[in-house]
């Protein structure tokens, strides 16, 4: 299968001080992987990079493409779920929000069955949401328009462990029914165990990619 | 009183009403939900020193209004990203304007005369030439807002997520900071620099309360401000009290009355 995402040699700096360099892998598309490492050690940096929001050195794809050509193709949350709580946008108005159109595209099977798990009204006002519906509002919102692949940053962060279970359980269907490929900034891969396949990590302005879960959950316990 | 509403300058002073609180409740509608409420205010306080200046050098003051909010506003977004927030320096930058505006009404009688309506407002003395600038920011921010509706609002409240989709926020940002000061120049003369709040953030304030759809949040935000504009300037007229003071009031007490409906609501 061809790579979703792809680094050669990858290196971004934020004001002048690289962040991390000399990353090189390929994702496959249809997994789920995570994106790890401590606080500061790249993993947003890495994102908006991947987003066209920041520059890099070496190569980088996404779908194929040089960020940002791809991004019609990417559904994106960004990282605190604060934002999202908003009095000035409804559940219904934030759905649509990355659309031209105000309608929900009733064809589009991802984005439905994102809303078919939405228990809360749609005209709710998002500020009305706790934090775990916000998010899972947030990730149904970024669904619309098809992507074909889903960065996620630090979507658990905040949420208790049933809010949690429902978005894990969101995305595992959303990647085996629909073969949606998604990238998860987290802390914590083990609580991602059942959906993941892969995962990236940062630490010391190096990144390792690790194609197999097992070696990745093997090194986690060195580092933890 | 009908014989009042009929004088020529009842009539203008309703008309610059009623274009002055489109503008203001149009753009204000991003200003509260891009949390730009100080900034305006200072961006309100910036003018003065340019409307002194202008009347100094026998201008318009529009248009000294007009040069030193825009510029300023275009200098603000330029100089930082907008979620940095630093009000400590847009405060000194506030208070300075106004020291500034202040030594400057000394050079001139005219200026000094000025000073109260510059302040305070004065809907009563604007003149028709005025009123067509008026018009022209009018049709200028309608068109401007309502073609970029959907992309400033996704913009003004998910800043990456907007991004990452193409959405231009830092020209949409700009492009929003010219209408902004465009229109707190002309709101200077309606309701003064001190008391622009009661017509670029009360109003849409209030819709937002009573109002949950963005779009039609967006849409009563100007019915508000009219109302308040020609309400205050009529009221003024029956009671002889400065129509800023009385534009103020009504829109603070429509505030209230959304704050009151939405808790009764819920």
């Amino acid at each position: 299968m061809s790579p979703v995402l792809q680094a050669n040699n990858l290196a971004v700096s934020r004001q002048g001080v690289e962040v991390f360099g000399s990353l090189t892998f390929a994702v496959p598309a249809g997994q789920v992987s995570a994106i790890v490492g401590a606080n500061g050690s790249g993993k947003t940096t890495f994102l908006e990079a991947t987003l066209g929001l920041l520059p890099f050195q070496g190569e980088l794809q996404v779908l194929g493409q040089v960020p940002p050509q791809a991004n019609r193709k990417i559904g994106y949350v960004s990282q605190g779920v604060d934002h999202y709580r908003t009095e000035f946008l409804r559940v219904r108005d934030l759905l649509t929000i990355n659309q031209r159109s105000n309608t929900f595209d009733h064809d589009d099977e991802a984005f439905n069955l994102g809303v078919n798990t939405i228990k809360f009204h749609l005209d709710d006002r998002m500020s009305e949401l706790s934090m775990g519906q916000a998010q899972k509002a947030a990730i149904v919102g970024a669904l619309a328009g098809r992507p074909q692949v889903l960065f996620l940053d630090e979507p658990f962060s905040g949420l208790d462990p049933k809010s949690s279970t429902e978005i894990i359980e969101l995305l595992g269907r959303l990647n085996q029914e629909q073969q949606l490929s998604i990238f998860i900034v987290t802390h914590d891969i083990h609580k991602l165990e059942p959906i993941l396949s892969s995962v990236l990590r940062f630490e010391d302005h190096r990144a390792t990619y690790y194609p197999d879960l097992t070696e990745a959950l093997h090194d986690e316990g060195h580092h933890a | 009183m009908i014989e009042l509403l009929q004088r020529d300058f009842v009539q203008v002073a309703l008309l610059a009403a009623m274009l002055v609180s489109l503008s203001a409740g149009l753009v204000g509608y991003f200003v509260v939900i891009r949390q730009n409420i100080f900034f305006t205010h200072t961006l309100s306080h910036i003018g003065f020193p340019g409307a002194v200046l202008a009347i100094l050098i026998g201008l318009d003051p529009s248009w000294g209004l007009i040069i030193f909010s825009t510029a300023a506003g275009l200098i603000f977004t330029w100089s930082k990203p907008r979620t940095e927030n630093d009000d400590l320096g847009t405060g000194i930058i506030l208070v300075l304007s106004m020291a500034l505006g202040l030594v400057l009404t000394r050079f001139s009688v005219s200026a000094s005369k000025s000073l109260e309506a510059l302040l305070f407002g004065n809907i009563f003395v604007v003149t028709k030439q005025q009123l067509l600038l008026y018009a022209g920011i009018a049709i200028l921010v309608v068109f401007i807002l309502a073609s970029l509706f959907k992309p400033l609002l996704y913009s003004s409240i998910l800043e990456k997520e907007a991004l990452a989709k193409g959405v231009n926020g830092p020209m949409l940002s700009h492009l929003y900071i010219v209408l902004l000061s465009l229109v707190v120049a002309v709101s200077v003369q309606v309701v003064g620099a001190l008391l622009i709040f009661a017509l670029l953030v009360l109003p849409p304030a209030a819709a937002i309360k009573m109002v949950s759809a963005p779009t039609r949040a967006f849409l009563v935000s100007p019915l508000i401000a009219m109302l308040c504009a020609v309400g205050g300037v009529i009221l003024s007229l029956a009671i002889d009290l400065p129509a800023s003071f009385c534009i103020v009031v009504l829109a603070t007490l429509i505030y209230l009355i959304a704050i009151g409906v939405k808790k009764w609501l819920n």
